[in-house]
């Protein structure tokens, strides 16, 4: 033991705490970014050892001072791993939910311009033109308010259509598919696997030559978290340090190469949008991997506009209010022109010139562009919008040869309306069309509150896993104030050895005088 | 399990409650405002289905209500109308049976004779009565006279015939429809003037004032119990309309009654209970405050730096 070999141990001790206060305050600088892992410095006491016959043993008695083994980045890979899946869930309900909200608010049908409330002003004008059938503003009205109903049919339609084209384009429309949001995050999902593939070669070549790469393992962590809200993930890591990524069975990234892209087709109406696996030179790899995505806001977007009928989508309700549109459009076009009873009468309307009855032959709804009638396209039949007296209030029994041809206030066809309204169809479900209606409505708000409430139950999970996964990386200012004093006071105290044994060597150099 | 704090988490966590409370103030408030708890479908499913089931009955019921005022009138004209028709046929029968004394010269029959003849003219009148433009006796002819007098004399029926399917229904409830106008053919009859044979009362008027014309007593004395009998028929068809009348007003009631069962129940499914509201309000807003003090607490006043 020598004074210089104490003069060296707090020259080591001086050293040490300057490398701990540097890791210290880079810890309280990163105190609020998001993603950062904290800092520990691993600190041990000098093992000294000695040489005899060649082959170095451990004294424990030789002091010889502290050492840094090294600046250990805080992380744990379970919880880590755990987060990221568990934030592909959560972007996936946020976003399904979100749509299913669009979709209820589309529909509106609490509100006063819902289509309840169309259809039930239009069995009240239906009413009033049954009190007096042979009065004009009566049947105007009447067509106005069947207007309404196509008006609000047709809203509902577009809204839903825009929404779903908003999302995953136009089937029937390759070019839509482009500026669609599954388009984007596709190339966000592409563009994230390059960036982890680039970061994964940056780690790999700091690791080489021997310097910390704990920033560059944020930045990765980070990545593969915003990879994660956009669709499910496996994350491995491999010996070297680097990251593997895939999707299920499918490798999108091995190290620093990104073996699979992601790459998104149109496809038919009821999979609007058709995700594939290509390489690198755009060769298929996997075609339709949909079923894979189970999760992340691709997943949210592939399901909500897909046609699974046990799940929430936009086509299931567009197919509900459908059948409820052509189903009010066939059975009021076969009272006007058809014999709903079967009893062999005919709807009579009125010829506006001679003001006589006449067999009506004119439907009162048609597809507008022709084709079979949809929510979309319902449309009152414009001869009839033009002539009012085309709407068959009467129905009588032509076949007994007696002259009916003056008997405008018949009003038996809009008894017949009138009873429509409280009739059980087959194809709704043996319901009236009000309980359909109200079945339909029922059913998306009960499908957004389940989304709802799985959303909030899920944001609870990913808070908590959080708060766990910050507990062990996260930066705790009070904690780095007491090791800064701490290191601040070892640096004190080495300085302070340092100078005692300096004037210990200047007595002895005296005492040599 | 021991979670260690760390600064970035607990803002975070502070942030959250504070977002959390305002949520829960703002949806609150949003309630006493609107005064409802169901404003979409996904606050309340069940609740939102029979929301718009209760609004349609509601609406349908009202309906109802409409078609009943409207007819009413229409009935109460056609009641006017039989009751004055009544008092003509009294009238003709009082000068029947004046005629039949066989006390009076023929000069007294024809001027008799032309009084009869003025209440056919207002029979025919009552039975052309229009009511909102409808010819309310002509079956569902609604735009034709029901009776009209041709050169030939002929006074013939143009409505629909009670035969044929003459009635114009009003729907009062649910599938019932209620026939709300008289048979014009029954209660007026017919004259056809080339075998000057008649039906009904114009028949036994018109018989009446040829056997005055004539000066024939067996005639004027047979006329008699035609009249009576006519009266009877007006008598009845009057007593029809009533009974539609007194239904109308049972309906309203029951319908009146139904209309404030479901508003009420409705007000109960959609409608907040403002006191209750109210009070978790104003602790949702202690809530809130007691949040954002301890996050200001814990943010600044918690912190190491405070006491270095």
């Amino acid at each position: 033991m020598t004074l210089v070999s104490s003069i060296n141990i707090a020259h080591q001790a001086l050293l040490v705490s300057q490398a701990a206060i540097t890791a210290v305050s880079n810890n309280i600088s990163n105190v609020d970014t998001e993603g950062y892992s904290k800092l520990d410095v691993n600190l041990a006491s000098v093992v000294n050892y000695s040489y005899f016959a060649g082959s170095p043993i451990a004294t424990a008695n030789a002091l010889s001072g502290v050492e840094l083994i090294g600046v250990q980045r805080a992380s744990n890979a379970y919880l880590q791993n755990y987060y990221w899946q568990e934030n592909s869930t959560y972007s996936y309900l946020d976003k399904y939910t979100n749509v299913a909200s669009s979709v209820e608010n589309s529909m509106n049908e609490l509100k006063n311009d819902g289509l309840s409330s169309a259809m039930t002003s239009f069995y009240k004008a239906a009413s009033d033109l049954n009190s007096d059938p042979s009065d004009i503003t009566a049947r105007q009205s009447y067509i106005s308010a069947a207007d309404n109903v196509c008006s609000v049919f047709n809203n509902i339609a577009t809204d839903l259509t825009n929404l779903s084209q908003s999302l995953v384009g136009d089937p029937n429309s390759v070019n839509s598919l482009s500026s669609s949001e599954i388009s984007s995050n596709v190339d966000n999902v592409n563009n994230f696997l390059d960036q982890i593939a680039k970061v994964n070669y940056n780690i790999i070549k700091t690791n080489s030559s021997g310097n910390t790469s704990s920033a560059l393992l944020d930045q990765r962590d980070t990545l593969i978290s915003s990879l994660s809200l956009l669709m499910p993930l496996t994350v491995t890591t491999s010996s070297s340090g680097m990251v593997n990524v895939s999707l299920g069975e499918h490798a999108l990234l091995k190290g620093s190469i990104v073996s699979n892209y992601l790459e998104v087709k149109t496809g038919d109406a009821t999979t609007p949008a058709i995700i594939n696996l290509v390489g690198k030179t755009g060769n298929l790899v996997a075609s339709n991997v949909n079923s894979e995505i189970t999760a992340g806001k691709i997943g949210a977007i592939l399901d909500v506009c897909g046609s699974d009928i046990t799940k929430f989508t936009i086509s299931g309700v567009l197919d509900s209010l459908n059948t409820l549109a052509s189903e009010f459009a066939d059975v009021l076009n076969n009272i006007q022109t058809g014999d709903p009873a079967g009893d062999g009468t005919t709807g009579m309307c009125i010829d506006g010139a001679s003001k006589t009855l006449i067999a009506a032959t004119e439907n009162i709804f048609v597809a507008n562009g022709g084709g079979t009638i949809t929510a979309a396209n319902i449309s009152i039949n414009p001869t009839v919008t033009n002539d009012p007296y085309l709407i068959a209030a009467a129905r009588v029994d032509l076949t007994t040869g007696v002259d009916y041809s003056n008997a405008i206030g018949n009003n038996s066809n809009m008894t017949l309306v009138l009873d429509s309204s409280n009739t059980d169809y087959a194809a709704l479900n043996n319901t009236t069309i009000g309980d359909y209606l109200s079945n339909t409505v029922s059913k998306v708000g009960t499908d957004v509150k389940n989304l709802n409430n799985n959303f909030t139950s899920q944001d609870a999970v990913l808070k908590e896993i959080k708060a766990q996964l910050s507990s062990a990386t996260g930066v705790n200012l009070d904690e780095e104030l007491v090791n800064l004093m701490k290191y601040q006071r070892a640096y004190q105290a080495a300085a302070r050895v340092f100078s005692v044994c300096s004037d210990l060597i200047a007595d002895l150099i005296n005492l040599g005088k | 399990m021991y979670i260690r704090p760390t600064t970035l988490g607990t803002t975070n966590l502070a942030l959250n409650d504070i977002l959390s409370s305002q949520a829960k103030y703002n949806t609150l408030s949003e309630q006493s405002s609107s005064g409802l708890k169901v404003s979409k479908p996904s606050d309340d499913p069940t609740a939102a289905k029979s929301i718009l089931d209760v609004n349609a009955s509601i609406s349908q019921l009202n309906g109802y209500l409409d078609n009943i005022n409207v007819t009413q009138t229409e009935l109460d004209t056609q009641e006017s109308t039989l009751s004055s028709l009544s008092s003509l046929i009294e009238k003709a029968s009082g000068l029947a049976t004046q005629a039949a004394n066989q006390t009076y010269s023929q000069t007294e029959l024809t001027a008799m004779k032309s009084q009869v003849d003025l209440v056919l003219n207002s029979v025919l009148d009552l039975a052309n009565t229009k009511y909102n433009g409808n010819y309310i006796f002509s079956g569902t002819n609604t735009s034709t006279p029901a009776y009209t007098v041709d050169v030939a004399g002929n006074i013939a029926y143009k409505g629909t015939a009670s035969t044929d399917s003459y009635q114009r229904y009003v729907q009062i409830s649910d599938g019932v429809f209620v026939p709300i106008n008289a048979p014009g053919d029954q209660v007026f009859g017919s004259y056809d003037a080339a075998t000057n044979t008649g039906t009904g009362l114009i028949g036994t008027l018109k018989a009446l004032s040829n056997a005055m014309g004539a000066g024939n007593n067996a005639g004027i004395s047979g006329s008699l119990d035609n009249l009576s009998n006519d009266l009877n028929t007006a008598l009845l068809v009057r007593t029809k309309t009533a009974a539609i009348s007194s239904k109308f007003e049972l309906t309203t009631s029951s319908i009146n009654t139904a209309v404030t069962n479901l508003t009420s129940y409705k007000s109960n499914l959609e409608d907040i209970d403002l006191s209750a509201v109210l009070a978790k309000l104003a602790s949702a807003q202690v809530a809130m405050q007691a949040t954002m003090s301890t996050a200001s607490k814990t943010l600044s006043g918690l912190s190491l730096l405070n006491y270095l």
